[in-house]
């Protein structure tokens, strides 16, 4: 939490994991090799200096670290965790439900647990879906469609398979549907990143959410222009705000043009932890400020209303978290307390509220 | 005997379709070697392990054709290193292969022409709208930018500037010959067939634009060049950390 100039702000980290990267869990040692250093890269290449991580580290941080970057550290009041499993790379997986469940056993109240489907589990993975999501009470999934799966090296939302787990979606109330669109459905010759079936099944499943990883990066443009059709699309900002340390001007040209197409109540804070950490992204984000030409070019800005909304309002509202209620059961619990926890002072310029 | 220059500039016409811009200013190229005979080997490298093998084949082969066609050059080798599927491309290269042939095994839909059209398409929007903000900021209107002609703009001297006629005026545009170059490049690439007298802005298909149509390509543009300027960001930025690069000279050197 942090109070800017007064004013409080519940932060909930839309995007964040807890994997395991080490040796002992490689099961494709080139593949798992391979998917370890690519996250590391990015970790190394957009991070300030005093953040970035020896491998060893990066490759398995547990749970007390994660605990102190994100909440302690972090400024964050909640976390959604995202899995990721790719069970052909990495003997139990990268970051599941189960690893990830875990913490969020431990820490109840402080992390919304996602869950993931895979459509070539077929019907028996329908079941097993459906144990997932009554077992941990699951409200929105996380769906990475390039994972590779035996000869398999990805599937598309609007796969017939898709629809009917998309269908159990409505009726289990899984109402948040987290696209995650890979490095690669290899080898097909259309393009992998191609996020125009979002727009499918968005206009399908209206009763749905469809909070987009990294705003479609790298597809950005095609991202923005189905967001403007279908208002249940949202933009996850993970892998966006990365980018405000070492690119202020074009941080403001990307957030400038998702303002634009999408406004403010459908952008969503998130840090990919532990690609990046909360705390330099937050305490760069909430001194923000879009450069004058920017502003008078898209006629938006970046209030400090829309920070707070970027920050934590509009997650709150997809997954049905009542601030006032959720702040006080944290101000109790286990972490606030071992942490002796208060809401970080931030003060900015009277002109960014 | 083969000139290194010649080879360079025949892989500055190669571009990452994701980036619009040159593998050899994105720093994809490693090194070239050249031999006595005229054989010609460029090793490449690649932003990650995982960069989508259909447009790194497009890569591949273009620089394979471009630099077959500099004089002198018997033969041409292309190599990947720290790929998943570099050793399928390398061999598939080697040999000639269709990208679809590099991969027998598996699954391949759609066709990499229609993929190739998609982002050259892309690239060709971004190009255009480069050239309608230089045009606008020159003081030029809508209007009257919407009726010129491919024989109202040329390079001058140096190739570096574009001088503009329009009506009476006559206006001189610095830096932006570039962009007038690599705007017909792509119309060129696409087909477009023109004249002296083509209007200047065409859609992809040729056809000339209306004042409404050039005002959503502005918008249309704006996006297209942030994703291209996304993509250019963040694909050296990893390619820096991969390989120990200066992340800051890559950056000043796409001037992004």
């Amino acid at each position: 939490m942090i109070r800017v100039n007064g004013q409080e702000i519940f932060v909930i980290d839309d995007h964040v994991h807890l994997w395991d990267g080490r040796k002992e869990n490689w099961l494709q040692p080139k593949y798992a090799e391979g998917w370890l250093m690519c996250f590391y890269d990015y970790h190394k290449s957009l991070s300030p200096p005093e953040y970035i991580w020896p491998l060893e580290k990066y490759a398995y941080y547990g749970p007390d670290t994660f605990v102190e970057d994100v909440f302690v550290k972090g400024y964050v009041d909640m976390g959604i965790f995202q899995p990721t499993y790719l069970t052909d790379f990495y003997k139990n997986g990268w970051n599941t439900t189960e690893q990830n469940g875990v913490l969020k056993a431990k820490y109840p109240d402080r992390f919304i647990l996602n869950t993931s489907f895979d459509p070539r589990d077929g019907e028996a993975g329908l079941e097993i879906f459906e144990q997932k999501v009554r077992k941990w009470g699951c409200k929105g999934v996380k769906l990475y469609t390039a994972e590779w799966r035996g000869n398999s090296k990805g599937w598309k939302l609007t796969d017939p398979w898709a629809y009917r787990y998309l269908e159990k979606c409505v009726e289990l109330g899984v109402k948040n549907i987290f696209p995650h669109k890979g490095p690669t459905i290899w080898p097909f010759n259309k393009d992998a990143f191609d996020v125009h079936e979002v727009d499918d099944v968005a206009t399908s499943f209206t009763e749905l959410n469809f909070i987009v990883s990294h705003a479609g990066i790298p597809r950005i443009d095609d991202f923005c222009w189905i967001a403007v059709q279908d208002k249940n699309v949202y933009a996850d900002l993970a892998v966006v705000l990365a980018f405000i340390w070492s690119r202020p001007r074009y941080t403001a040209e990307m957030l400038a043009e998702l303002l634009y197409w999408l406004g403010p109540d459908r952008l969503l804070y998130g840090s990919d932890y532990a690609l990046w950490h909360p705390k330099w992204i937050i305490e760069e984000f909430i001194r923000f400020e879009l450069p004058k030409d920017i502003e008078s070019e898209y006629k938006v800005d970046l209030s400090l209303e829309t920070k707070k909304k970027i920050l934590g309002l509009n997650a709150a509202r997809l997954y049905g978290i009542d601030i006032e209620a959720q702040k006080k059961k944290l101000a109790r619990d286990e972490i606030a307390t071992k942490y002796n926890l208060k809401p970080a002072e931030i003060n900015i310029p009277p002109h960014l509220t | 005997m083969v000139k290194l220059e010649d080879v360079l500039e025949a892989l500055d016409r190669v571009v990452d379709p994701e980036i619009d811009l040159p593998i050899t200013k994105l720093g994809f190229v490693e090194n070239i070697e050249i031999t006595e005979d005229g054989s010609v080997r460029i090793y490449m490298r690649l932003p990650t392990y995982w960069c989508a093998p259909n447009f790194v084949y497009l890569m591949m082969k273009g620089a394979r054709d471009e630099v077959s066609r500099v004089k002198g050059v018997k033969s041409v080798t292309v190599l990947l290193k720290d790929h998943f599927a570099a050793s399928e491309l390398n061999e598939g290269l080697l040999h000639g292969k269709s990208y679809e042939e590099c991969f027998p095994n598996d699954l391949i839909t759609g066709s990499l022409d229609e993929l190739k059209r998609t982002f050259d398409e892309k690239a060709y929007v971004s190009r255009q709208t480069a050239l309608l903000s230089k045009l606008l900021a020159s003081g030029l209107t809508l209007e009257e930018v919407t009726k010129l002609r491919m024989c109202d703009i040329e390079l001058d001297k140096s190739g570096t500037d574009i001088i503009v006629r329009c009506g009476e005026k006559r206006i001189q545009i610095a830096k932006a010959g570039h962009i007038f170059r690599s705007y017909l490049n792509k119309m060129q690439e696409l087909g477009i067939a023109i004249s002296t007298q083509s209007p200047l802005f065409l859609d992809s298909k040729g056809k000339p634009m209306d004042l409404e149509e050039i005002r959503n390509v502005i918008e249309l543009g704006r996006r297209r060049r942030l994703n291209f300027k996304s993509n250019a960001i963040l694909c050296t930025a990893l390619l820096s950390s991969r390989y120990n690069l200066d992340k800051q000279k890559l950056w000043d050197q796409i001037e992004v």
